[in-house]
């Protein structure tokens, strides 16, 4: 029987140049639990270095953490990976280490990039430069994280930088997503006017969050037998009884129906 | 002034396209399609860095003169193949992006 899970699947941590120092496992499980979400991922830029620690810290808690990351494409485009184990988000990684540009981190500009134990303990400084684009077009790192047992979805497609529909302007013919992120600016209801080709695609809507207080402002509710990415992969679809319910966002009150 | 007169003076390599008779009436710079959707002319020469297959897509839609994809970037199969299908016409160029448009200002193109 599906049952309603609330989610956001769009989460930083610390490892994230570009994100708070408070965004540690414990605190970042304390805060999802807080605020009443079921089902949370992971998703640092072009790394999955701290999803264990995150998905340590939600151990024996109501909340279920999925490993991912969000990768750049070589056009500019983040996508969000999610698996269901952390080695699958570890191999994507590999991949994505391997087509990344062999730059080192400049943490004086960009910030640290922190690697820390479930206790958020700190273990070492990520050295090589992840705010940047791989070499891997959209289309590959979706066909990557689906022979990984993944699950890719384009991020904030509605924002100009880094979004799709900003980059790429319009659907890329063959792309093969059933779902796609917006962002606290847009509504589900705003992305399908101003896009119809989005077509039957599904829509959900995370945080993005960078800092503690972002997570779960924006939200998506599912109908869902589990959480695990072949239930995310159902919803999509909408099939066998599996959903995306709505999308919550700031500009929306209350959910948005996806009916 | 001719596609193929600029062609020849910055040295690029056309990969798609005609070959004669294409008027540049200026030009435009982006790698975000969905300002170049919203800037560009048609008859505009197009300099980008990106190499997919929207761009084709995007210059057929506008009916820009020409795409130049430039810092040695170079079209992906499936981008070539629609440029070839629709007669866009395309260039490459190790130069970088920076490099062409100043040289297209100084042979008199204009944004």
């Amino acid at each position: 029987m599906a049952a309603k899970y609330t989610a956001d699947l769009h989460i930083h941590t610390l490892l994230s140049p570009c994100a708070e120092i408070e965004m540690i496992p414990p605190l970042i499980v304390a805060q999802a639990v807080e605020i009443g979400l079921d089902l949370i991922a992971i998703t640092d830029h072009n790394s999955a270095e701290n999803v264990r620690a995150v998905m340590g810290a939600a151990a024996g808690s109501p909340l279920k953490v999925l490993p991912g990351l969000e990768v750049e494409s070589v056009e500019g485009v983040h996508v969000i990976c999610l698996f269901d184990k952390p080695e699958d988000a570890e191999s994507m990684q590999e991949l994505v280490y391997t087509s990344l540009p062999n730059l080192p981190n400049q943490s004086d500009k960009l910030g640290e990039q922190m690697v820390v134990t479930a206790e958020a303990e700190f273990v070492r400084y990520n050295e090589r430069l992840l705010l940047a684009s791989t070499m891997l077009s959209i289309d590959q790192i979706v066909d990557a994280a689906v022979e990984r047992s993944g699950i890719a979805v384009p991020a904030h497609v509605d924002r100009r930088g880094y979004g799709l529909y900003g980059v790429l302007g319009f659907w890329p013919e063959g792309l093969n997503c059933s779902a796609v992120e917006i962002s606290r600016r847009a509504t589900a209801e705003s992305i399908r006017q101003s896009h119809p080709d989005l077509g039957g695609r599904a829509i959900i809507s995370s945080s993005d969050a960078h800092m503690l207080m972002d997570i779960g402002l924006c939200r998506t509710t599912f109908q869902l037998e589990r959480r695990s990415v072949g239930e995310l992969r159902l919803a999509f679809e909408g099939k066998d009884g599996r959903s995306v319910e709505g999308c919550v966002t700031p500009s929306t009150v209350g959910a948005d129906s996806e009916a | 002034m001719e596609l193929q007169t600029l062609a020849k003076e910055l040295n690029l390599v056309q990969v798609a396209g005609l070959k004669d008779g294409v008027e540049v009436t200026g030009g435009y710079t982006s790698d975000l399609m969905s300002d170049v959707l919203g800037q560009a002319k048609k008859g505009d020469v197009w300099i980008t860095n990106q190499k997919h297959l929207n761009v084709i897509a995007v210059a057929s839609l506008l009916g820009l003169s020409g795409v130049i994809i430039a810092g040695g970037m170079k079209p992906d199969e499936n981008a070539l193949e629609k440029a070839q299908q629709e007669n866009v016409n395309v260039f490459v160029t190790d130069l970088s992006a920076f490099e062409v448009v100043g040289r297209l200002y100084s042979l008199g193109v204009r944004g």
